[in-house]
């Protein structure tokens, strides 16, 4: 009676040990977390959650500093994702920061720019063209659609064009028979 | 030579009805008032307008031949355009694209010259007609510049798929199998032009350095004009441009989708192409019988990809036949010269492409582009699965028939309820979109609709991931970029102040030794 008692106690203590030696070792840090969170960021980079950029919200969620549904561009369904990943209970996509809009890019009007480079300045990802005095033109591939850049415009030539999406084949219309009892 | 045939996994024979649009010679259609070329050259690539004006070599309001350079310059994922007749070029206009129901296309607008004569399916060659000397570089580029593209309704650009396939491939495989019941162009066309098709598929074997040409037709494609393969048969002898090249003529039996590229290639080499892989992986390279022929028109007579044959068939068709039409054709005309509908339109269901895997057609006012195969009227009785459907049952039979080994049904419920991702695991990516798990589904579920709808999402889904990781990279890059600058400035601030306070202390160690002199003098004096 008493040795079994006394190895199954041994046994537990010796695995529990070894799974928390392991979970230190090996398991999630900080830096996996701040990872994760970002994976399912939109990457949009427009700071309307608050933070300058991706990162530094998915930085401030990690540490509790920021809630999740803070993310407009990644929208209701961005919200349940990191819900889901953070083991939370889902919440709607909060208002104050913005509403959820189908996606758009940057088009300079280039007859009206005057070549000032504040754009260039604004854009987080790079995706401008351009130099001092000089037209203007955005790479449409690397737009993400933050509008950073429509602000600064001292000229205002700078519209938002709906991106360019690839089609979707309508999901079928079907129409249930059941069977009359 | 041994003509030894294999099998392929799942399929199920088809009722044939190709007689019907066969019955009729083939025709070609009066010069349509306008043409409507589709601005589309890969269907999940759209071009936005900038991309188009910048490639256009035509401008508005010119006077146009036949024959003569719309587009260039797009690169191989957009081939070139011709103008198919002569007329005026009127713009970018939106049409209803044929495949992507509710959808618009960008399309050149052609208003054309109705007083010419329409342009007839060319003659066959002979056999020993002599082929150019041409370089494997000089067809590509050639093939690119005559717009040469897959026939068989991807319209993949022929030039790209050798350029991906060279070195490397022994055997060419024509595809002559039209699986589909109803489609019968490729039959036409194999019956006028068997000696096109073959010299096409030399010029492509010679190019490719492949030491095997097949060609593959369904076998019970016969008739009371006899069977195509006496049309071929007479052309598969030695010819000066390649003696070594062993030409084979291969009947397959007709099994659906007997014709997909990598379900042929099983059939004829015993040899499967890896699910991530292309054909060129095991040296095989399968290419339209049509796409062969124009092959050929483009090399021996310079002539650009205007025209195509389409079957304009089906039940609810007055006249079926196989129309030789310009690229850009309205739906409506072709049906118009097929005699119109025999049923009021309300019963007609109208597909482009086959009865089991084709897409509806939701506006006829969509231009036929250059995999445009068939335009199908089925009446409503035809086509069972429009009328409603049932719960899976999980029956199987599903599983039993798919060519590509997948597992349908789950892919259905996954579809269906969202799980794209889930779904993709499962292989929905490697569905071929033959149509068949609907087919022989009991509940008549639109399994096909489901997938073609979560492959779209897929495609999207990305694309979006690949735009992120891209935005990811310039954020972080940038962000890299700005911290260093900053680095930098406090380095040359950090060093500038203590330039600064270096200069201050001996300043005040001058200043200090002053002050001893000046102590000393006082105290001297
Ligand atoms: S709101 Fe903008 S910056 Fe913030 S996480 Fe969403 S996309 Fe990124
Ligand atoms: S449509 Fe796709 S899933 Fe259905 S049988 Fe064909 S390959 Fe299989
Ligand atoms: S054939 Fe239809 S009912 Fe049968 S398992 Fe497949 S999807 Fe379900």
């Amino acid at each position: 009676m008493i040795p079994s008692v006394l190895i199954l106690t041994l046994l537990t203590v010796s695995v529990v040990a070894l799974i928390l030696w392991v979970s230190r070792r090996w398991g999630a840090n900080d830096d996996s977390v701040v990872e994760q969170i970002d994976a399912l960021l939109p990457q949009t980079q427009c700071a309307q959650c608050g933070y300058p950029g991706c990162r530094p919200y998915a930085e401030a969620i990690a540490s509790g500093e920021a809630d999740i549904n803070q993310c407009p561009p990644g929208g209701q369904a961005g919200v349940d994702a990191l819900a889901d990943l953070l083991g939370k209970e889902s919440k709607p996509l909060n208002e104050e920061h913005g509403s959820h809009k189908p996606p758009v890019v940057a088009l300079i009007d280039e007859d009206r720019c005057i070549g000032c480079t504040l754009c260039i300045q604004a854009c987080p990802v790079d995706a401008i063209l351009g130099a001092q005095k000089m037209m203007h033109t955005v790479l449409a591939s690397e737009c993400t659609g933050c509008e950073l850049c429509i602000a600064p415009c001292p000229v205002d030539c700078i519209d938002l064009v709906p991106a360019q999406r690839p089609m979707i084949h309508p999901k079928p219309m079907s129409i249930d028979i059941r069977v009359q009892a | 030579m041994s003509v030894s045939v294999h099998g392929f996994f799942g399929g199920m024979p088809l009722a044939d009805h190709k007689a019907m649009a066969m019955q009729r010679p083939t025709q070609s259609i009066p010069v349509p008032e306008a043409l409507y070329l589709p601005l589309k050259g890969h269907r999940h690539q759209p071009l936005d307008l900038h991309q188009i004006t910048d490639h256009l070599a035509v401008s508005v309001g010119q006077q146009l031949a036949a024959g003569q350079t719309l587009t260039r310059g797009m690169g191989d994922a957009h081939p070139r355009l011709h103008a198919p007749v002569a007329g005026t070029f009127l713009g970018i206009v939106s049409r209803p694209a044929l495949k992507d129901m509710g959808h618009d296309v960008p399309c050149l607008h052609i208003q054309t010259d109705r007083t010419q004569a329409p342009k007839k399916l060319p003659d066959d060659y002979p056999p020993n007609t002599p082929l150019p000397e041409i370089t494997p570089d000089e067809l590509m580029d050639h093939l690119q510049r005559m717009g040469i593209v897959g026939l068989g309704g991807a319209q993949f650009p022929t030039s790209e798929k050798m350029r991906q396939a060279s070195g490397g491939i022994d055997t060419v495989i024509l595809n002559g199998v039209e699986c589909e019941p109803y489609i019968a162009c490729d039959e036409a066309l194999m019956r006028h032009r068997p000696g096109t098709i073959v010299l096409g598929g030399r010029l492509l074997a010679k190019a490719l350095g492949a030491k095997r040409l097949i060609v593959a037709v369904e076998d019970p494609l016969k008739d009371s004009h006899g069977s195509v393969s006496d049309g071929f048969l007479a052309c598969i002898q030695p010819h000066p441009l390649d003696p070594a090249l062993d030409i084979e003529f291969i009947e397959v039996p007709s099994i659906y989708p007997q014709g997909a590229e990598r379900q042929l290639i099983k059939t004829l080499t015993n040899q499967e192409v890896p699910f991530d892989g292309l054909p060129k992986d095991i040296g095989v390279i399968c290419l339209n019988v049509a796409t062969a022929a124009s092959v050929a028109d483009a090399v021996i007579e310079n002539t650009p990809l205007t025209h195509r044959l389409v079957s304009i068939t089906g039940p609810g068709i007055q006249n079926p036949c196989n129309v030789y039409a310009p690229i850009g054709t309205p739906v409506t005309d072709l049906i118009h010269q097929a005699g119109g509908f025999n049923c009021p339109e309300s019963e007609i269901d109208l597909i482009i492409g086959g009865p089991v895997s084709g897409h509806t057609v939701s506006d006829q006012r969509s231009p036929i582009d250059k995999g445009s195969l068939c335009i199908l009227a089925l009446t409503r009785a035809d086509r069972p699965n429009s009328v409603g459907s049932m719960p899976c049952i999980n029956c199987g039979f599903c599983v039993s028939v798919c060519p590509a080994q997948l597992l349908p049904q789950t892919l259905f419920k996954l579809a269906s309820q969202g799980a794209h991702e889930k779904a993709h695991q499962m292989g929905m990516m490697d569905c071929i979109e033959c149509g068949l798990c609907a087919e022989v589904c009991p509940s008549h579920l639109p399994l096909l609709d489901w997938y073609r709808h979560s492959k779209d999402q897929l495609r999207a889904l990305d694309m979006d991931q690949r735009r992120q990781a891209l935005a990811k990279e310039r954020f972080e890059a940038r962000n890299r970029r700005l911290e260093q600058r900053q680095a930098e400035r406090e380095a040359r601030r950090q060093a500038r102040r203590a330039r600064l306070e270096a200069n201050s202390s001996a300043q005040s160690e001058i200043e200090a030794a002053i002050a001893r002199a000046r102590q000393k003098k006082e105290g001297e004096s």
